[in-house]
């Protein structure tokens, strides 16, 4: 059986609204839960003019992911005038600690000693 | 083996000690020194010393630890001459010079054991931990240090564990040393007991050929069991 998860965030936007879309659909409120396939990757976006401060999946607070953002440019980042895209797998815990293990990779790490901070 | 922890630890570590069924596979043929750094998680290993444990544990629990507020609290020992503690052997470190970090006279066995080991080849950084009772390591994985490192529990109360995303839980028991591969593996570590629980762990020059064969024999002592 599948199991809903809960999707948690602070932002911030200025000017106008802003729209948060799960897969494509548009979601309205402070708080998703929703049943996520765990054969896909999912997306998840932020649009509007917005800064995404935290991003919490499943309770679990998805820490400095929320700076891997696709943005309109062809940086990573959490800040957008237009959307800020994540994209993440269910379930999180398996996720987000493959992710964390990737990210935190001796290659990687070494790059960012050298080079600073290279997304993804 | 999945464990149900308690709300004090946050989701992350619940979700990984009950959902990650992930075990350490050890291959039942012999393998080389490269081949057990590539493939082992972790793996006991056998010193070859006759070490006094015990008077260990009675200087360890004396020592000036630096707290910490909910993971462990750290005794840097030994390590690079004239550095700040690194918090391990970082990957990139070519220090040939080491030097004990705090005043040894209060730890005679302790330094015994740092000049016996040192014979094996040189012990490159070194520390002692004290966690206390329900504080917790969240997920990490070591890659900015050398990925191996001994660990040798002093004390290991029913309630504390070292879980290795997708390896398992090391079955660490009092004064055996694990091999652990920190550098590759995400690892979390909690004391879900109601004792102090302490450890210590250092790296060393693993290509200096005692130390290789240390690791050799400990693999095929292993499997043979």
């Amino acid at each position: 059986m599948q199991k809903s998860i809960s999707i948690d965030y602070d932002i911030e936007w200025h000017n106008n609204e802003y729209k948060i879309l799960l897969n494509g659909k548009e979601y309205t409120g402070l708080k998703v839960i929703e049943v996520l396939p765990t054969h896909k990757v999912n997306t998840l976006e932020f649009c509007g003019d917005v800064i995404v401060n935290k991003l919490i999946l499943d309770d679990i607070d998805t820490e400095y992911f929320v700076h891997h953002g696709f943005t309109e440019n062809p940086q990573r980042g959490n800040a957008s005038k237009t959307c800020v895209k994540y994209f993440f797998k269910t379930p999180i815990w398996s996720w987000f600690l493959d992710w964390k293990q990737n990210d935190n990779s001796a290659i990687r790490e070494l790059s960012k000693t050298h080079q600073g901070f290279i997304p993804l | 083996m999945t464990i149900q922890l308690s709300e004090n630890y946050p989701k992350l570590i619940r979700d990984l000690f009950l959902y990650d069924v992930g075990v350490q596979y050890y291959p039942s043929e012999e393998l080389t020194c490269d081949q057990i750094f590539e493939q082992i998680a972790y793996m006991p290993i056998d010193l070859g010393k006759s070490v006094d444990y015990k008077a260990m544990l009675d200087e360890a629990t004396e020592l000036p630890y630096i707290q910490s507020s909910t993971d462990a609290d750290r005794c840097y020992m030994y390590g690079p001459t004239g550095t700040k503690d690194p918090r391990c052997e970082r990957i990139d470190s070519n220090h040939k010079e080491f030097e004990y970090k705090i005043n040894m006279d209060g730890c005679p066995t302790i330094k015994t054991f740092i000049e016996q080991v040192s014979e094996i080849g040189q012990i490159t950084y070194l520390s002692f931990k004290r966690m206390l009772p329900k504080h917790f390591i969240n997920p990490h994985v070591d890659s900015i240090c050398n990925p191996f490192k001994i660990y040798v529990p002093l004390t290991w109360p029913t309630g504390n564990y070292f879980k290795m995303y997708k390896k398992g839980f090391i079955p660490f028991e009092p004064l055996v040393p694990f091999l652990v591969n920190t550098g590759n593996h995400v690892h979390s570590v909690i004391n879900d007991s109601n004792e102090d629980r302490y450890i210590f762990s250092f790296y060393a020059d693993w290509g200096s050929d005692k130390w290789q064969k240390i690791i050799k024999n400990s693999y095929g002592k292993l499997i043979k069991d």
